[in-house]
Formats: C-alpha cells, sequence, structure tokens
C-alpha cells in the first residue's frame, strides 16, 4: 500500500541479503525518499565515520508515490555520508530505476560494510544475489549496463551503476540510473565504489497498490491537468532556457565566478540547442521524460559528426542526454568555452563515466585561474593549456578525470583539496567542499543564504527563493522564505515526485494525492511538519559529523568583490545579515544549532 | 465505426503512463511488469516507442489455441481472452509473431490488449497523444496530411 | 514612442520581435499588455539594465528609446 512495507539490508562484508519490514513510525513521520533514508541513515551508521570507509552506509530511498501513476513518480533518492563534503549527502535522480525498486517490492535499499571483491546486486522478482563483478570492474556506466543486460538475457533489468571515476574514488563522482540520469552530487559513486559495489540491476514484477484507486485516479488527473497548464518551457527548451535569464538579469556565473555574465552565452543556451547550421545539423533531437513523467524536461541530443571531439571516434555519434541547465553553464559560462559540441561531448562522458557536472566544471574552473596566474603550467597538466575558453581543455580533462589518468587524478579531488594543494583555497568556489551551482551568490540574495545553509554543502535544489531573489536584489527578508522553501522542497523530495511540478503543485495539491494513497490522514499542515522535523535531523547528522556554524558562509568572492556587472551590479552577498534571522527563525542558537524546544517540538528530542 | 490504436512514436517522451494506465486498469495496481502496452527505447532515448496487440483480423492467437479461449468481439474488433477457458498451455504466446499476448505467471493465463471495452486507458493517460484511438480505417491519414503540407510548401502560389 | 524590447527564455513564445510601440509615458505594465506577455510569466523586467520591482511596474513610465528586458522566471534546473 503506496508503501511496499519492506526493506532490502544488503551486508556486502559478509555477502548477507536480509529483506525486514519497513519502520512504519518512522515512514510516518518522515515519508519517504530524502526523509525515510535520513532517519534510516541516522540510526544506522556514526556520523564521524570517514565516508569512504565500510562504516558509511549507502541507502537508495524511493518514496510512497514512486511508481505510481502520479506525474513525475520516478523519483528516488541516494543517501549516505558524502565524500565531498564530509556531511550528509542526499542525491536526487530520476529515469526508471527508481520505480523499478518499488516494483522488486521494497521502499529501500540499506547497504553496509565492504565486500571483499567487486559485486553487483542484482534483484530479479523474488530471486536476489550478490554477483562477482570481475568482468565489469572497470568498464563504463554504458558498458556496464549493457554487459548486465545481456549477461542475465534480460533487457528490462533497470541498472544504477559506477564508472571509474566512482571506482577510483573521484570525490564527485556519480551513480548513473538509465543511462544518463543520475544520483549526481557530493560523491556518492565513490561510496558505492569504496564498498567494491559496481552496479544495482533491477526486475521487479511486484505492482504498487494505493488506499483508495478510485480517488487517487481521479485526484493524479486533476494533479496532470494543473500541471499541463504551464510548463515553463520545459517540455520545448529544457532547463538551459534559464540561461539567457541568467545573462540578462547579471548572475551567470563567469570564469570562477569572477563575472556574472558572459558574452558568449547564446552559443550556449537552449536557443543555441534549437539552431539548425549550414550543414542541417542541430544539437536538440527531442525531448524526453523520466519514468511517469508527463512535463519531460528531458534533452536527447547529438554532436556534429565533424567536431574534433567525435570526428574519428565512431562511438560517440550516437544520440545520448544532452545539456540541461547545470552542465551548460558548468560547461560553458564558468569556464568561458562557447562550444556547444564540446559541451554536450563533455556531457556524454559525464554520464558514461559516472562523474558531476556540476563539481567538476567548477573545479576545472579553479584549476584555470589557478593556470592564468600561474601557480600550475602545462607541466603540471599534461600538456594541455588550461586558459579560460579553451574547449579542448573541458573535453580532454573530463575523459582523463573520468578514467582517473594524468591530471584528471589532481581534478578528481575537487577543488576544495585542489586548491588547498596548491596554496590558494580562496579560488575554490564551494561550500562544505560542494561546489556552487549556476546562480551567482551576489545576484542571487536567498539563493546565497540557501547554498550557505544547505545541508549538503551548496546545493541549488534544496530551496527556492527565486521570484524574491528576481525582484529584490538585496538581502532585505530572505531568510523567511528561505527557511519555508526548505522546509517544504524537504517535503516533495520525500514524496516520490520531483521538484518540478513545484510551480504548479502546493502543499493542498501534494497532500491531496498522499492521502488517497496512503494510510492514515495525509494534510498539507502535517507535510509541513514533517518538512521542518526532516531539515532538522539532517542538520543533526552534520552537527554529529563535527560541522559547525562556520561551515555555514560563503567564499570571499562572493562575501567580499561586487558584481562587476548586471541588475545586482556593486553587489556582495549579505550573508552576514541573513543568517543570524535565519538561525533565529528556524529555532536555533547563534551558533546554528537546534535548541532543545525546537527538537522537542519536531519529536527529535 | 471499428476504432484502432494508432502510434506515433516521434510524439513519445517515454513517461510510460500508458504502462501504469493499463496495469491499473486490468490488475488494480500501478505494475508495468503486466501492462499489455510496453514502450521500447532506441539509441538512448532517441526514440520511444509504444507497442501492442495490432488486433489481427485473422489473428495467429485464435487460430493455435487449442481450446477456443480467444475469441473476437465483432464490435470493437478485439480479441479477447475468456480466463475460463483458456489453460495457459501458451500456444498462442508462440503463435503471435509481434509477442504481443503474454502469459502470467500469476494467473496461469495469458494476457493481451483488449482495447478497455472501447475506451482504451492508455489513450486516456498519454499526455502527449503519441497514442491515439482512430477510425481503423483511416489511422494513416495524420501522416498523409503531414507530408501533404511538405509538399504544398513547393507549390508557387 | 518606440521602445527596445527583448525577452529571454520561453517568453519567445510569446513575443518574438525586437521593439514594441506605446503610447506616451506608457508604464512596464502597460507595455507587458502590448506585449500580450501575462504579468504571471514574468520573471523581471529591466529597463536600461536597471530592474524594476513587480510593484513599481504601473508607475514605472518609459520613454521613448528606453531598452527594456522582459525576463522569464527563474525554476533551478
Amino acid at each position: 500500500m503506496s508503501w511496499q512495507g519492506r526493506v532490502l539490508r544488503v551486508n556486502l562484508t559478509r555477502g548477507e541479503v536480509t529483506p525486514e519490514p519497513l519502520n512504519m513510525e518512522w515512514a510516518n513521520d518522515f515519508i519517504g525518499e530524502r526523509g525515510l533514508g535520513t532517519k534510516y541513515l541516522w540510526e544506522n551508521m556514526d556520523p564521524k565515520v570517514d565516508a569512504m570507509s565500510p562504516d558509511n552506509v549507502l541507502i537508495f530511498a524511493t518514496g510512497p508515490l514512486t511508481g505510481t501513476n502520479a506525474s513525475t513518480s520516478g523519483r528516488y533518492a541516494v543517501l549516505t555520508k558524502g565524500p565531498l563534503t564530509g556531511a550528509i549527502a542526499c542525491s536526487n535522480s530520476g529515469g526508471k530505476f527508481g520505480a523499478e525498486l518499488k516494483y522488486a517490492g521494497y521502499d529501500l535499499l540499506i547497504v553496509e560494510g565492504c565486500s571483499e571483491k567487486p559485486v553487483y546486486l542484482l534483484i530479479e522478482g523474488d530471486e536476489i544475489s550478490l554477483q562477482s563483478a570481475e568482468k565489469i570492474w572497470g568498464k563504463t556506466v554504458w558498458e556496464t549496463d549493457e554487459w548486465i543486460k545481456k549477461q542475465h538475457h534480460n533487457p528490462m533489468l533497470k541498472i544504477a551503476t559506477i564508472g571509474v571515476a566512482g571506482e577510483r574514488g573521484v570525490r564527485y563522482a556519480a551513480i548513473v540510473n538509465d543511462l544518463h540520469r543520475a544520483a549526481g552530487r557530493s560523491g556518492v559513486g565513490s561510496v558505492m565504489g569504496s564498498k567494491n559495489l559496481k552496479a544495482v540491476a533491477v526486475r521487479g514484477t511486484h505492482g504498487v497498490k494505493v488506499k483508495d484507486p478510485k480517488r487517487f485516479m481521479q485526484v493524479t488527473n486533476e494533479m496532470k491537468n494543473l500541471l499541463a497548464k504551464d510548463d515553463g518551457g520545459l517540455a520545448k527548451y529544457g532547463t538551459n532556457a534559464m540561461m539567457d535569464t541568467m545573462q540578462e538579469f547579471g548572475g551567470l556565473p563567469t570564469r570562477n565566478f569572477q563575472e556574472v555574465q558572459f558574452a558568449g552565452y547564446d552559443k550556449v543556451d537552449a536557443k543555441a540547442m534549437l539552431k539548425t547550421d549550414e550543414t542541417g545539423h542541430r544539437n536538440l533531437i527531442t525531448n524526453k521524460a523520466c519514468f511517469g513523467c508527463t512535463i519531460a524536461c528531458g534533452r536527447i541530443a547529438h554532436i556534429h559528426k565533424d567536431h574534433f571531439t567525435i570526428q574519428n571516434r565512431k562511438e560517440y555519434w550516437h544520440a545520448s542526454g544532452g545539456l540541461e541547465y547545470e552542465t551548460a553553464f558548468a560547461f560553458g559560462p564558468v569556464i568561458g568555452v562557447d562550444d556547444i559540441d564540446a559541451c554536450t561531448f563533455a556531457g556524454y562522458l559525464m554520464n558514461e563515466h559516472g562523474m558531476d557536472p556540476i563539481s567538476f566544471g567548477v573545479t576545472l574552473a579553479a584549476a584555470m585561474e589557478l593556470f592564468e596566474m600561474g601557480v600550475i603550467t602545462t607541466d603540471d597538466t599534461d600538456g594541455v593549456p588550461l586558459n579560460f575558453g579553451n574547449a579542448e581543455a573541458l573535453t580532454v580533462m573530463s575523459e582523463k578525470t573520468g578514467k582517473q589518468e594524468g591530471f584528471g587524478q589532481v581534478l578528481g579531488l575537487g577543488s576544495r583539496l585542489m586548491c588547498q594543494k596548491y596554496g590558494h583555497p580562496e579560488l575554490s568556489m564551494t561550500v562544505k567542499g560542494q561546489e556552487f551551482a549556476g546562480y551567482d551568490s551576489r545576484a542571487l540574495q536567498g539563493m546565497g543564504l540557501g547554498y550557505a545553509t544547505g545541508n549538503r554543502g551548496a546545493c541549488h535544489l534544496k530551496h527556492d527563493t527565486f521570484e524574491v531573489d528576481m525582484d529584490d536584489q538585496s538581502g532585505e527578508g530572505k531568510a523567511e522564505p528561505c527557511k519555508a522553501s526548505q522546509d517544504w522542497t524537504a517535503v516533495v523530495d520525500s514524496s516520490g515526485l520531483c521538484v518540478f511540478t513545484m510551480g504548479a503543485w502546493g502543499a493542498p495539491e501534494f497532500a491531496a494525492q498522499l492521502d488517497a494513497d496512503c494510510e492514515g490522514e495525509w494534510t498539507p499542515e502535517r507535510l509541513l511538519e514533517s518538512g521542518e522535523r526532516i531539515w532538522n535531523l539532517e542538520r543533526m547528522f552534520n552537527l554529529a559529523a563535527g560541522l559547525t556554524c562556520a561551515d555555514d558562509t560563503l567564499p570571499e568572492r562572493l562575501l567580499k568583490d561586487p558584481a562587476p556587472s548586471g541588475t545586482a551590479k556593486g553587489r556582495v552577498n549579505e550573508l552576514d545579515k541573513m543568517l543570524p534571522e535565519y538561525y533565529s527563525l528556524r529555532g536555533w542558537t547563534e551558533q546554528g544549532e537546534p535548541t532543545p524546544q525546537t527538537l522537542t517540538r519536531l519529536g527529535l528530542g | 465505426m471499428h476504432r484502432s490504436l494508432h502510434i506515433e512514436p516521434s510524439l513519445c517522451t517515454g513517461c510510460l503512463q500508458c504502462e501504469l494506465a493499463c496495469s491499473f486498469e486490468h490488475e488494480g495496481e500501478f505494475n508495468p511488469a503486466r501492462s499489455r502496452i510496453r514502450v521500447f527505447e532506441f539509441e538512448h532515448g532517441k526514440t520511444s516507442v509504444p507497442y501492442t496487440c495490432t488486433q489481427c483480423v485473422e489473428a495467429w492467437c485464435l487460430k493455435a489455441c487449442p481450446t477456443g479461449a480467444i475469441y473476437m468481439d465483432s464490435d470493437l474488433g478485439a480479441k479477447l481472452v475468456s480466463a475460463q477457458a483458456c489453460v495457459g498451455c501458451k500456444a498462442c504466446t508462440t503463435a503471435c509473431p509481434f509477442g504481443t499476448i503474454e502469459f502470467n505467471p500469476f494467473s496461469g493465463k495469458v494476457d493481451k490488449c483488449d482495447l478497455c471495452n472501447g475506451d482504451p486507458q492508455c489513450v486516456a493517460a498519454c499526455p502527449t497523444d503519441a497514442i491515439t484511438y482512430l477510425d481503423a480505417g483511416a489511422t494513416g491519414v495524420g501522416r498523409m496530411q503531414a507530408f501533404a503540407e511538405q509538399n504544398a510548401k513547393g507549390v508557387s502560389p | 514612442m518606440q521602445v527596445k524590447v527583448r525577452v529571454t527564455g520561453q517568453l519567445i513564445d510569446y513575443f518574438s520581435g525586437t521593439d514594441v510601440n506605446l503610447a506616451q509615458g506608457a508604464s512596464v505594465e502597460q507595455a507587458l499588455v502590448a506585449l500580450e506577455i501575462p504579468t504571471r510569466n514574468v520573471g523581471l523586467v529591466s529597463v536600461n539594465g536597471e530592474a524594476v520591482p513587480r510593484a513599481k511596474r504601473a508607475q514605472h513610465s518609459l520613454v521613448d528609446g528606453d531598452q527594456m528586458v522582459v525576463m522569464a522566471p527563474l525554476t533551478g534546473g
């Protein structure tokens, strides 16, 4: 019923697979996916352990709406302690894998310990086994996906896997499912790699039932109609439609956040993806949906056959996942590159080798700034000049980092460790070690506060102050909408649905769907309280892991160097004003710790 | 009027709402493994193609069945399976060249598209009209029209 | 009077021109009406590089030759 009521515990050290009942008390308090996964992490591990040690716990978590016909019902989350940050990692993904895990009969998959030899987990109906991965260790994500399906004569398997990047501990290695969707951030792929777990392959044949089928169908149809009224251009343009808005607004991080506007933006934005050139080539082929999604923001693209990156490499002539906003920003403006085919090729490599494009791009940007300063030279970078704007630097280094060759081994550390290594920590554009997404905090103040206080480090997806940030470029009044949207986004992330429904659906719409789905009474108020509870539990994990309020900060560049142009020209981020108000609103001390009263109120005391 | 399902792959985004609707209609739960319509993806999602029973007029499955469990609903033009008469021998699954009739290990019978009594749920659920339910004698009209429009562009005013 | 107009993001589906003719002293709000862009679909308007807050759209008067940028809302991606 909505939840399957079962969790699969896999102990890789002992090679044991054990189904156990889902803790329904926890499900009722934390909903599912992000919230429930966080609670299971909290109860199953010590937050102080090293992220790449066997004592770290890795959880794949679905929500109660995952696998139903509610629109966008394909979402699942990967939760663990992040190697990039040393904080809680909660990485969300779409595609088909999450729904399939539900159909296999499990709400959560909990992976503990470490296998002596490389293995992959195979779930086919009710048959579960750990299979030797010796033939696929060292293979790419795409090779692994194909191999496993062939090996078991089962094209219906849905596979979440790591590439060499995850095997070799790249700090921002990702887990890629269904070829080009990913649990991308914080290095969750390297947790899997450290456990010698290459892949999880699932085929499920159970169904997902709901509490009130007739009402559920009515409600989900109603909600789909609401969603269809205005998709904000996502189906036609994808999220990269935002790039020219960010450019005009003046918040588009350029050349490692030295600037906020990029002259070459129109070569890598959504319109550029739709342009047909003289040879008849157009970057974008079509759009694509995740499981259950009626928005279909995904991009399918291809690279020009004559482009230097794939001219002699037939294996890349096929279509695959195209540029969405973050990848376009990370491979375009932030490194000064305006070559759409190079950006698309690097995007392919991110999926093929299993890496986070945001962290890779911003790390490369820091390397480019170090190079232009003369701190590193071509002697360090395998002869590749890392100048801003050099498209070949992007594509060559993407591949080296994916395969962990040469300077790719340095880039694979992430910008915090890399910049420390070269004596310039101030050039790492990160919070808690995680690189910023494509929004400059000097232009979007509330976004800056969200970056600084986000539980998984700099992240653009765990709060939503876009509307107030665009309308008012100061830090005035940003604490409240930041806190409120953080709590609300935690609910959406726990439901099994996608944040891109948030424009059309609020608490009443989510409550209506959950109430027809799940046992018990699900009201908007209950959801909002759950969201605050989830946010605070994540905070508790981080405090126990050793993080403090000193980590709720932004790089000097964003606090001291004014935005050089755009609507927020002359501004720095006003974190010093926003943070105290934020702590107060949260019911935390001035040191950013939840007070006993707050914890008791939320049932976390 | 006889209608049949028409599939336009270029409009399919691979959302699988059709599989969800079909399994829900027939099984009362969301379970794509039990859907009678399946979506296939090619080249990393460049094309997504739903496929299901095309309701052959001279159906291989019907002819192969030794108990007469497969029969035609002449109003709909649909080939239906009588659960009572079906013994699960699977001869029909071998006979059908398209693979669109499938054995159900849980019920011990075979499942296939039955056009939902004239109100196909996959059609209702599809957000992009990749699946429609059209006059069976005119399913090609949409494509003809698209090409006619191409030709008209070349005609001088 | 003539005002130069640029739009961003999906707003290109509402208006793909380069300028708009308006009555003397027309406000930003009136300009949006003339461009047939629903105000709820607008993230921010800037005039000559200066942001015009939503609350000021009805008061801010445009002059001939002004450069107006109508930005789509941001959604995260």
